[in-house]
């Protein structure tokens, strides 16, 4: 019988691939290459499977430049290495691109670009001009002569009668508990119209306060970090005007609420310059000037006094509570529940101390930040950062490679985990 | 000539911010490179622009390309700390002056050391004439010998290269270092500024001096750094009493003057915009203020005419030592004490500032 064995076609089917050999490449897509746009900006596009053999996109951007050089500069180019750099192969450790983008920081917003720049997003600063905008008291109606804020007739007049009816149910909780926290705006005998509708200008209904912020973040810096969120009308950082540092805390307000409760949950705890934020709402407290610092150290006082009390009264409740009995075991469970805001840590004013300036005063009630990090996260730090670390310390230039700088930065900043300070 | 260069880590790109708020802020991702161990002390990019020497504390200067920061080469051969350099016009020959009391020439493609000049006190500063045939090379003070500014001539051919001074010029408090001398307009005279605060133009021939600058005017405390106009035509000298002043190269007087709040150990001019920048900076063990901001080291920016402060780049670990503008204006270098030498290109904005 003259038939022909059927010819192997080419065609695999599935039933036929050895599972043994690992390569399935044709079952990847094939490698894109996107020719450069206009920015000279190139992709390539290649598949692949990984260790786990799941199918793995690999997108590689690089820049391609074109550049005009001289013919005595593209024949230096093609010069043999010589010196320290014979031996080594091209790409080394040596050169390497910073991880962030370094700005040339402009000491004052630009004039022409005001409209335009973020800087400008501090509208407050402009506040301070005198004569350079017309200023309209809302409460009065005079112009030019001060803001609503400002005026001299704010007891009289009141802008807004909605916000009295949150603050009145609000005191009616916490005037059950005799240690609860009340705010100066609440108590008996305060000029509550006064703070209350002044502060309710369109920029604080959906404000959030962020503190634990680093020295030199800015407003701008706070504007790129919630505009993710949504619309923000205005960001504003506290500034020392001696030493033009962060005051540790700044204000950004949405134009939803929305979006600022996401920015809240969101950003609360997230860590941004090598501290951890805390963003809360800012509304709670209208009767504070948000930009002045007394006000907030007599705010983290009231705050301690008021947790103090609690504490004291816990304290006698837990020794009464055996010759008593149960029914007044059950107070301090209300005192606590019944004081809202001390559980808000205060605006901590962190500053990255250096060794040798002098420490300050003990009243200011700054802690230093030391570095606190295990082994493992030496280990995981970039040369650079472990460079930077060692430099606010004013330690430069450690001898040896990366292994070394981390045994050297592990060794210096000693940290007992156990009990939270550091090594002696 | 065209070529195209793929830059191997520089993955970053700009992208332009689509919300109406659009900062025209200058973004840059500087190149870092870590080739020195010690401090840096000076920074050069050679005529073309494409090279850029750094010299250290440790013995080795090293050449880099200036577009990506690719090291090509060290200079092994100095046994003291290399405080200048200098490269010749056709990027051939490279000179440094070092602290092992040597200054060396050098054949800068293949890192062949070609001739010594001997002293007998550590040389501080050298620089090439317009046409490279003579080099002035400064000493400092040292047991037996005053500081001094000494003119040397450079053969064509290293073979013929001897080590004799064509002129000595004995600065006038002996004890002072003379921390930059340059060459004047045409090689007709020297330029010369110290730790004696005082700068000093020398007839180039006669060795005689020609003009020093106004007490009242000039620099209160040690100068440490001098750069040169591209057209020879005012320089720029920065001084440990925290300002830079601009001076007329001709007549010395005195033109501007950049006041910031740090000392100033590097100068550097744009030869593009009307930019001069200032580096500098206490170490931490002399801070005695608790001015949070004198720990903060960056390049700061002025205008040349407004006198005022632009901005400042930051990133550096330690003082900033030493500044270099390339010769086309669209990147600067700066080193500093921490080691490192940072490469920056500037982006588009930074040439759209305006006050």
């Amino acid at each position: 019988m003259a038939i022909d064995t059927i010819q192997k076609t080419k065609k695999l089917r599935w039933g036929e691939i050895d599972e043994e050999e690992g390569d399935y490449d044709f079952l990847l897509p094939p490698k894109q290459m996107i020719s450069p746009d206009q920015n000279g900006v190139k992709k390539v596009i290649e598949y692949k499977f990984n260790e786990e053999d799941k199918k793995v996109k690999i997108t590689t951007t690089t820049r391609v430049q074109k550049r005009a050089l001289t013919k005595q500069a593209v024949e230096r180019r093609s010069w043999n290495k010589f010196g320290d750099a014979a031996h080594e192969e091209s790409g080394s450790y040596l050169t390497m691109r910073s991880t962030e983008d370094i700005i040339l920081e402009r000491i004052r917003a630009p004039g022409s670009n005001a409209e335009q720049s973020t800087v400008s997003g501090d509208s407050m600063s402009q506040l301070g001009k005198p004569g350079a905008v017309l200023m309209v008291c809302r409460l009065c109606q005079k112009k030019g002569d001060h803001w609503t804020s400002r005026c001299p007739q704010k007891d009289l007049l009141s802008l807004m009668d909605e916000p009295l009816t949150a603050e009145t149910s609000t005191s009616t909780i916490t005037g059950t508990g005799r240690a609860a926290y009340v705010p100066p705006s609440m108590r008996e005998g305060a000029d509550r119209k006064a703070g209350g509708s002044d502060m309710r200008s369109r920029h604080d209904e959906n404000s959030v306060r962020v503190t634990n912020l680093s020295e030199d973040t800015r407003g701008p810096d706070l504007m790129e970090l919630f505009r993710p969120f949504g619309a923000v009308t205005r960001c504003h950082v506290a500034i020392d005007q001696k030493t033009s540092m962060s005051r540790g805390f700044g204000f950004v307000s949405f134009v939803s609420r929305e979006d600022a409760q996401r920015a809240i949950n969101k950003l609360n705890g997230y860590g941004y310059d090598n501290l951890i934020l805390r963003v809360e709402w800012s509304t709670p407290k209208p009767q504070l000037d948000p930009f002045s610092f007394a006000d907030y150290n007599n705010l983290w006082k009231d705050q301690v006094r008021a947790i103090n009390q609690v504490n004291i009264i816990k304290f006698k409740e837990m020794g009464n509570k055996d010759s008593k009995g149960s029914s007044s075991s059950t107070n301090p469970k209300e005192e606590i529940a019944a004081v809202p805001q001390p559980q808000q840590s205060p605006p901590q004013l962190i500053r990255k101390s250096q060794p040798q300036q002098p420490l300050p005063p003990p009243s200011s009630e700054m802690p230093l930040l030391y570095p606190c990090y295990k082994k493992e996260d030496y280990e995981k730090m970039s040369e650079e950062t472990i460079d930077m670390l060692l430099a606010t310390y004013g330690i430069m230039t450690v001898p040896g490679d990366l292994a070394d700088k981390r045994k050297f930065a592990f060794e210096t900043f000693r940290w007992d985990h156990k009990n939270n300070h550091p090594k002696a | 000539m065209t070529i195209e260069c793929v830059n191997p880590e520089g993955l970053r790109f700009n992208q332009m911010k689509s919300s109406s708020h659009q900062t025209l802020e200058t973004r840059m991702r500087p190149i870092l490179m870590k080739g020195h161990e010690r401090p840096l002390t000076f920074l050069r990019y050679n005529r073309n622009g494409d090279l850029l020497f750094s010299c250290a504390k440790d013995h080795t200067p090293t050449v880099w390309f200036a577009d990506n920061g690719e090291r090509l080469g060290t200079y092994r051969g100095h046994s003291g700390a290399v405080w200048c350099c200098d490269i010749s016009r056709d990027s051939s020959r490279l000179i440094t002056g070092s602290a092992d009391q040597t200054a060396k020439l050098w054949d800068v493609k293949s890192g062949k050391e070609l001739f010594t000049f001997k002293f007998g006190a550590p040389a501080r500063s050298v620089d090439f004439s317009v046409d490279d045939h003579l080099a002035v090379i400064t000493t400092d003070h040292f047991v037996g010998t005053s500081s001094a500014i000494h003119v040397k001539r450079i053969a064509e051919d290293p073979e013929d290269q001897v080590g004799d001074s064509v002129l000595v010029l004995q600065s006038p408090d002996g004890k002072k270092k003379i921390n930059r001398a340059v060459w004047g307009p045409l090689n007709q005279t020297i330029v010369s500024g110290g730790e004696d605060a005082a700068i000093r133009i020398w007839d180039a021939e006669t060795g005689k001096l020609l003009k020093q600058s106004d007490e009242e005017v000039g620099h209160k405390e040690a100068i440490t750094s001098l750069c040169k106009a591209a057209d020879d035509s005012h320089f720029l000298t920065g001084s440990h009493d925290k300002t830079a002043k601009l001076w007329d190269m001709r007549t010395l007087t005195l033109i501007k003057t950049y006041t910031t709040v740090v000392p100033v150990n590097a100068v550097a001019m744009s030869p593009l915009l009307n930019h001069v920048v200032l580096g500098g900076g206490q170490d931490a063990s002399a801070v005695t203020t608790t001015d949070h901001r004198a720990g903060k080291f960056e390049a700061k920016f002025y205008d040349t005419i407004l006198q005022e402060e632009i901005g400042g780049v930051k990133g550096h670990f330690g003082p900033i030592n030493a500044l270099a503008f390339s010769p086309d204006g669209k990147s600067f270098s700066s080193g500093g004490e921490d080691g490192y030498v940072r490469l920056h290109h500037f982006d588009s904005n930074y040439f759209n500032i305006k006050i």
